[in-house]
């Protein structure tokens, strides 16, 4: 055997390689058979230590925690320097050159494609342009809501047609679409109305299991006659607080509201609802009620992979907070 | 890397995308450093949290001169580990049954299989040295490559690497005794 120092980096090499699945242990072995005696034993445990450090965040958990950190980023918010570089002005001129270089047919055309068509970039490219035109926050809402319910048609349509390769990719999309709105509903004028009714907020006690809680479960839509949301306190957990025993975590939470809705999607779907001059409450209370629904249908699809209905679990828990959020605070 | 440094540059003028970003990278790794290192899924929990508002709060005087971001990262999570830890000595301790990660129950045999290597492992971490432990949370359940862990743990990358070896070697020489004494 050389020395140790030789043989820290030949081990390190091989769990490098095993962590990394490039090789196996009889692979490793096999390029040092000097040292495989010594090697075999703690590249078993190696793997046995990579097996029980693989511990991953519940659902639940990266949704609150997320929901959290967007709370804590809006309470905090500060202008973003890039944007206050670009000019509005500019940003039309590029947009106008970009329809012009690329040709006004092409645009339109990329409209209704679906990912994977080599005109699907220039789809998503003018969707951010929008975004970046729109000249207020309620506008851009209702473009992420367009855009949600796009990436939804699109996911839907991949999944018909067997086409798992951009599902993943269409799927974290529309878990940006809700951040995007849950985050423009506690920025700017909203902002401090949000953080108030944050800070007062009573906390009370509540028992979650948390071996119960699941992402699949969503906002119940009650059939009432009120068009308008009522608000209800609701389970969804904001802060925690102290451990409970073994089967339960008792959570401090501030109550949060829910939507009750009541409205009933306009005739011509969401797509229809989003591009008429509705206000932005009807907008978001119909896709509140719609889009969750089409999201769980994608959830019980047995074409989905398991790594896609991860992101799209969290995608249901971030529209639910995303919506109530936007939802209270165009009410205000 | 490159892409990694530009988000940070972002981060540091106020880009909140661009510290969301980050944090998705990153979340997973930091749960599962917390998760190793204390032992408490409800506390890991709320410790990871706690890392990710101070590193918001804090990245604006970030710099990167010699410190990769990861590194920064890992020093916060690892100071609120100590402080978590310094505050526990003084109250009692919690039992390991209770304080293992939570199991998802659609797969129980299998997690039961897992919980009890997992029980035996971290037993087993017990007898290592603390810079070991580091080491082995930082490579394992944070997922560091040596360069980030040296900078993280401020020695040099010769020094992770025989740290490395002997936390493994150390943590198989355990996990043989208590087999053969049969204490697990």
């Amino acid at each position: 055997m050389g020395t140790t120092k030789e043989f820290d980096n030949i081990f390190n090499e091989c769990m490098e390689h095993l962590l990394n699945g490039q090789e196996t242990i009889e692979q490793c072995l096999q390029r040092y058979p000097a040292h495989a005696k010594e090697l075999e034993p703690l590249l078993q445990t190696v793997v046995l230590m990579h097996q029980v450090a693989d511990v991953k965040p519940s659902a639940e958990f990266r949704a609150r925690a997320r929901y959290q950190m967007q709370l804590k980023m809006a309470q905090t918010a500060v202008p973003k320097r890039v944007a206050r570089t670009v000019p509005r002005w500019a940003i039309a001129v590029c947009t106008a050159m970009f329809v012009f270089v690329l040709g006004g047919s092409a645009v339109l055309a990329a409209q209704n494609v679906m990912p994977g068509n080599p005109l699907y970039a220039v789809k998503l490219t003018t969707e951010n342009l929008q975004v970046r035109l729109a000249g207020s926050e309620e506008k851009k809402t209702e473009l992420y809501i367009t855009m949600a319910n796009r990436r939804i048609t699109e996911l839907t349509w991949l999944v018909n047609h067997d086409n798992t390769q951009n599902l993943e990719a269409a799927a974290q999309r529309l878990n940006n679409y809700y951040t995007s709105i849950g985050e423009l509903s506690m920025t700017g004028s909203t902002k401090a109305t949000f953080s108030a009714s944050v800070s007062t907020a009573p906390t009370l006690p509540l028992a979650v299991s948390t071996a119960t809680v699941t992402t699949e479960t969503y906002t119940t839509i009650a059939a009432t006659t009120e068009i308008r949301p009522t608000l209800v306190p609701t389970t969804i957990p904001v802060a925690t607080g102290a451990t409970g025993n073994n089967n339960y975590t008792t959570i401090t939470t501030a109550p949060v509201t829910t939507i009750v809705l009541a409205t009933i999607p306009a005739p011509g779907g969401n797509q229809a609802v989003a591009n008429s001059t509705s206000n932005l409450t009807d907008i978001l209370i119909s896709n509140a009620n719609t889009q969750p629904g089409e999201i769980q249908q994608l959830l019980n699809s047995d074409k989905v992979p398991e790594s896609v209905k991860n992101t799209l679990r969290q995608a249901l828990v971030q529209s639910n907070a995303a919506y109530q959020s936007a939802i209270n605070n165009s009410n205000h | 890397m490159q892409e990694e440094l530009n988000l940070v540059q972002r981060a540091r003028q106020g880009d909140q995308e661009a510290f969301a970003r980050l944090y998705e990278t990153h979340f997973d790794k930091i749960f599962r450093y917390m998760v190793l290192k204390i032992r408490n899924q409800t506390e890991a929990e709320d410790l990871t949290q706690q890392v990710f508002v101070r590193a918001y709060e804090s990245i604006g005087s970030y710099k990167s001169q010699g410190v990769p971001f990861t590194a920064w990262l890992f020093r916060i999570a690892h100071n609120q580990m100590v402080d978590y830890v310094r505050k526990q000595s003084k109250k009692p301790t919690v039992p390991l049954d209770e304080s293992l990660p939570i199991m998802d129950e659609t797969n129980l045999e299998h997690d039961v299989e897992t919980k009890i290597e997992m029980e035996k492992v971290v037993l087993a971490t017990k007898q290592l040295t603390k810079s070991q432990r580091e080491v082995i949370s930082l490579r394992f359940a944070g997922g560091l490559s040596i360069t980030e862990a040296a900078k993280t743990m401020r020695k040099s990358e010769g020094a992770i690497k025989a740290l490395q070896h002997s936390a493994i070697l150390s943590l198989r020489k355990t996990l043989l005794a208590g087999e053969n004494s049969g204490n697990y």
